[in-house]
């Protein structure tokens, strides 16, 4: 990415600390980090598990607050927000991709991916809406199978699906949590190649994986140990 | 919006359908009891004022005992001859705030083949019924006093009496009632007279009788008895206001000296009698007002019980959708709607099986059952209340689950 500097800075985190109770201890998960965000990265988060790789998505995700530091997303500082101001942005700014895909099984696969929107408190056209949702599902190559349950349907698709589903509001940037984790090898290969498709058309997206192959496929490494950045590259 | 979450969670309701009907039955049950609980409560307040109706009201009815053989022997011994006519002007005297005063007696006689369906009663009165009873003519007058004095053969007919006479029912015609013609004078008017299998106090269908003078009544004497005298009631209407009871203790002072202070009558007060009847009623209402209540506090704790359990299997879900930007209030509101339809549902099946409960009273006790339109919305309104009662606490559990410790659940 040689242009990054003439692109919109999406994400900025500043000395970001994350502490809390468990039991009698407290655990130090994030110690300080400082990271930086274009638009239209693909950037993969190494680490082994208890490096705070996972409470980090969770911040970037506005699911959780820090205890120090600042994150700005979009321009905007987020990190003290009340509890519906981050519903907000989770619902209007942020797609997630889970590991185990987190569908729901007694609604269709239209149903799914209309979820979102259900939450974005904005007033949309019908058609308007279901137009956008079977964009997003043409372009995971799923349109064929909107009326489908989750349960009709292999890991490999039900992940499109959940793609889709992050997709389909077309959100500041994706946040996939060990997308390929549930997947065999060929499936896994599939859905990367779909990400990095996705990503050549300007979607932003950070995957989380402590799988050296899948970060492999991402132009931008940051590796993370003991709540600490300790790498960060290019490829 | 709304639309939405009322889909969803009848979705999600369908989902488990043996569960969610076994959890609505409490409330079923409860709705159904309320349901016909008020349609009894109403139908038995509707009687007793049809009731009060046809005995007209501020009335005491004076009642000759019947007497057993025993009995009379005793009564002619204190040289009581009964319920007379004089009894009847004593009280005239000596009752205060009386306005009107009618002796009855009931006339056995045989009467022309063509009233034999009618079976009708023959009463003989005078023109004080008529004020008592609030009795309108069709046709012709009604037995007044000089027709009383003069022992006039008369007769007055109610409505389904001329009716069945067919022409001979006409003003005019003669009435053949044992072996004396009596001239048909006046026909009442119809009025409504319901009869009521468990009504207090037996009262005559006016629309079924003959009314003579009293007095005119003796040339049907077959033979000489003392009964010959006796009246079979009287009838007496005070003004308004006025404390029935008391009054009632006026009479018992006059009549039992008379009587010898022999007890052949009985006093009867119908409003106190109607009292008691809704005294009853209230009991009743309370007793089954409880198992409604108790049935809906046990529904709502089922439906409480089978919500909790809902939230706990879908953890997952309520992780998911927070992360898809819910907000607290979007699960809040969500699961609330899940059990508001939920009991809802069991209510408004309640109200159909109560609605059907109460017009299977009604055939198969006789008990006079309506249903009202409010009975159904009070009801639909406490279920709807235990309904968001119960849902609050498993609705408010969903909605305060961390995101993240919910995504993470298996």
């Amino acid at each position: 990415m040689l242009n990054n500097a003439s692109r919109q800075i999406i994400i900025e985190l500043k000395g970001l600390m994350k502490r809390y109770q468990m039991g009698h201890s407290i655990v130090h998960a994030l110690q300080g980090v400082d990271l930086k965000v274009v638009q239209g990265e693909l950037l993969a988060i190494m680490g082994a598990s208890g490096s705070g790789k996972s409470t980090l998505l969770h911040l970037l995700g506005c699911l959780d607050t820090p205890t120090e530091g600042k994150y700005l997303l979009d321009q905007k500082e987020v990190s003290n927000l009340s509890d519906n101001a981050l519903a907000e942005i989770r619902a209007n700014k942020i797609g997630f991709v889970f590991q185990s895909f987190n569908l729901i099984p007694q609604l269709t696969v239209f149903e799914n991916v209309a979820m979102p929107f259900l939450y974005q408190r904005k007033e949309q056209d019908k058609e308007m809406l279901k137009k956008m949702i079977t964009e997003s599902l043409t372009s995971v190559g799923l349109a064929h199978r909107i009326n489908h349950h989750p349960y009709e349907l292999s890991g490999g698709e039900m992940q499109r699906v959940a793609i889709a589903r992050a997709l389909a509001t077309k959100p500041l940037l994706i946040l996939a949590d060990e997308p390929t984790g549930n997947l065999d090898s060929e499936n896994g290969k599939s859905i990367l190649q779909l990400l990095k498709g996705l990503n050549s058309r300007g979607v932003t997206i950070i995957i989380v994986t402590h799988d050296p192959s899948v970060a492999a496929h991402c132009p931008r490494l940051v590796r993370m140990k003991d709540g600490r950045i300790i790498e960060e590259r290019y490829t | 919006m709304i639309q939405e979450y009322l889909l969803r969670s009848l979705r999600s309701l369908m989902l488990h359908r043996l569960r969610t009907l076994l959890s609505t039955l409490g409330i079923l049950f409860g709705v159904v009891a309320v349901v016909a609980m008020l349609s009894i409560g109403e139908g038995a307040k509707q009687e007793t004022l049809k009731q009060i109706e046809q005995l007209g009201i501020n009335t005491l009815i004076i009642r000759q005992n019947s007497l057993s053989e025993e009995q009379q022997g005793n009564a002619r011994s204190k040289k009581s001859r009964g319920l007379t006519v004089e009894d009847s002007l004593k009280l005239n005297k000596g009752v205060p705030h009386l306005l009107w005063q009618a002796p009855v007696k009931v006339i056995k006689a045989s009467l022309p083949g063509t009233l034999q369906n009618t079976a009708p009663e023959i009463l003989a009165v005078t023109n004080d019924y008529k004020e008592i009873k609030g009795l309108r003519l069709s046709e012709g007058r009604f037995i007044c006093n000089a027709d009383k004095e003069r022992k006039n053969l008369i007769c007055v007919l109610g409505a389904e009496v001329a009716r069945s006479l067919g022409t001979a029912g006409h003003k005019g015609k003669t009435l053949r009632i044992g072996s004396i013609p009596f001239q048909i004078l006046g026909i009442l008017q119809s009025t409504e007279w319901q009869e009521s299998k468990n009504a207090v106090i037996a009262s005559t269908n006016v629309n079924q009788a003959i009314f003579i003078p009293l007095g005119s009544e003796e040339g049907l004497r077959t033979y000489q008895t003392p009964e010959n005298d006796m009246l079979s009631e009287i009838i007496l209407q005070v003004q308004p206001n006025q404390d029935l009871w008391s009054i009632s203790q006026v009479i018992d002072n006059i009549l039992s000296r008379l009587h010898g202070n022999f007890q052949d009558y009985q006093i009867v007060l119908p409003q106190a009698l109607l009292n008691q009847a809704q005294q009853t009623q209230r009991t009743f209402n309370l007793v089954l007002g409880s198992i409604a209540a108790i049935s809906l506090l046990v529904g709502g704790i089922g439906i409480m019980n089978m919500m909790l359990a809902n939230v706990s299997e879908r953890v997952k879900e309520i992780g998911i959708r927070r992360a898809l930007g819910a907000t607290k209030r979007d699960i809040l509101l969500q699961f609330l709607t899940e059990t508001l339809l939920l009991t809802l549902s069991g209510a408004i099946l309640g109200a159909i099986i109560g609605v059907c409960c109460a017009f299977a009273i009604n055939y198969f006790a006789g008990w006079n059952t309506i249903v009202t339109v409010w009975s159904l919305l009070l009801s639909l309104g406490m279920a709807a209340g235990v309904g968001i009662c119960s849902g609050l606490y498993p609705a408010y559990q969903a909605a305060i689950l961390d995101p993240i410790v919910a995504l993470r659940k298996e």
